[in-house]
């Protein structure tokens, strides 16, 4: 029902909680050995002036953080975990060219500041076949 | 109202475009997984919305208009909701206002109405959010959301901050101050304009630290009501 309703409401609290800020990395395991070790994922485009008329790359990356954050506020929504279990796949595939006879692995760690300093933890993790 | 139909369909070719663009990308984040079929439906509606919008920029028809909202409305039911969050919220709101108007013409006063209002409390429910978070009104928030949150796009700034995090703490208070006040451009033109000049900077700020491309169309679209609502006093 939410997917219906939800570009109604507006939810204007932009910028304005201080939750945890979700990252997520992925590797690759093939035949029981570890392809890589865990690499972030979401890395953001590069921003050029005519981006502000188009910026297609820019907005599919914040759709991936929205899924992101999603997912730490909510590990059981099916939506936002099967979408980041695609976007790992397209990111160990198409853009580190990963072997797809393997696996892959990803975590998602929240990111949160103590009187200055980023303190990083683990929150969930999942896996699957490339 | 003709001027905030052109950028409304300004706003919405750009979306239109930048889906198109996207096309096969954007499959991973369909939640059905409805593969090729769907992916040729959602372009379908993709190239619709970019025609509704080119015609809305030449016609005052409700036509238009209405496929706009609806091609709107689906594409972001395609998203989990929506893709581009509060964008995409002002973007539909905006449309039906202007559809009901040129549908019923005698509504076209309560619609720009409607537009204004629903921009300015935007803005208003937004600096009060922030007021009330700690974080905020320490600067803290702010230096974290540059410095280390994924909606932020890093440039040669980012290092200044991290060099002098006491400039957030100015920063924090200049936005949630902007974004309260923001509502009295309604009742006074001065101030609109002063409001309305400083919102478009405010926006292409937003662009250039957190990329917020659409932020900027959606809003700006809604100026000219703004405006027009203060210009004729329509709340004093």
């Amino acid at each position: 029902m939410r997917a219906y309703l939800r570009i109604f409401i507006p939810s204007w609290r932009f910028f304005a909680s201080q939750a945890a800020i979700a990252k997520l990395y992925a590797r690759s395991v093939q035949g029981g050995q570890l392809g890589s070790s865990w690499l972030p994922v979401l890395t953001p485009p590069r921003l050029r002036w005519y981006s502000l008329f188009l910026n297609p790359e820019g907005n599919l990356y914040h759709s991936y953080c929205n899924a992101l954050e999603q997912l730490l506020l909510d590990p059981e929504d099916k939506d936002a975990r099967r979408v980041i279990h695609r976007l790992v796949r397209r990111f160990l595939l198409h853009v580190r060219n990963t072997d797809p006879s393997g696996r892959y692995q990803f975590k998602v760690t929240a990111v949160q500041l103590y009187e200055g300093t980023a303190v990083e933890e683990d929150i969930l993790a999942g896996e699957g076949e490339l | 109202m003709t001027l905030v139909v052109i950028l409304i369909s300004l706003a919405v070719a750009l979306q239109s475009i930048e889906h198109i663009l996207l096309q096969r990308k954007l499959r991973d984040l369909d939640p059905w997984g409805s593969g090729q079929a769907g992916d040729g439906l959602y372009l379908a509606l993709q190239w619709l919305r970019l025609a509704a919008a080119l015609a809305a920029g030449i016609s005052q028809h409700w036509a238009p208009t209405v496929v706009m909202a609806v091609a709107t409305y689906l594409t972001a039911v395609r998203h989990r909701g929506t893709f581009n969050g509060g964008s995409d919220t002002v973007t539909i709101h905006v449309l039906i206002a202007l559809g009901t108007s040129q549908i019923w013409p005698q509504l076209e006063i309560h619609a720009l109405i409607y537009i204004a209002v629903f921009a300015s409390l935007s803005y208003f429910a937004a600096g009060v959010a922030k007021l009330f978070s700690v974080s905020w009104r320490s600067g803290a928030a702010l230096s974290q959301f540059l410095l280390f949150s994924n909606a932020a796009f890093p440039n040669r700034f980012t290092a200044a901050v991290r060099r002098r995090p006491d400039i957030t703490r100015k920063w924090s208070w200049v936005a949630m101050g902007w974004e309260i006040l923001f509502p009295l451009a309604l009742f006074f033109p001065a101030a609109a304009w002063i409001f309305l000049v400083s919102g478009v900077a405010f926006h292409l700020l937003n662009f250039y630290f957190f990329g917020l491309n659409r932020f900027f169309w959606a809003w700006l679209a809604t100026y000219p009501a703004i405006a027009l609502v203060s210009q004729q006093k329509l709340f004093l």
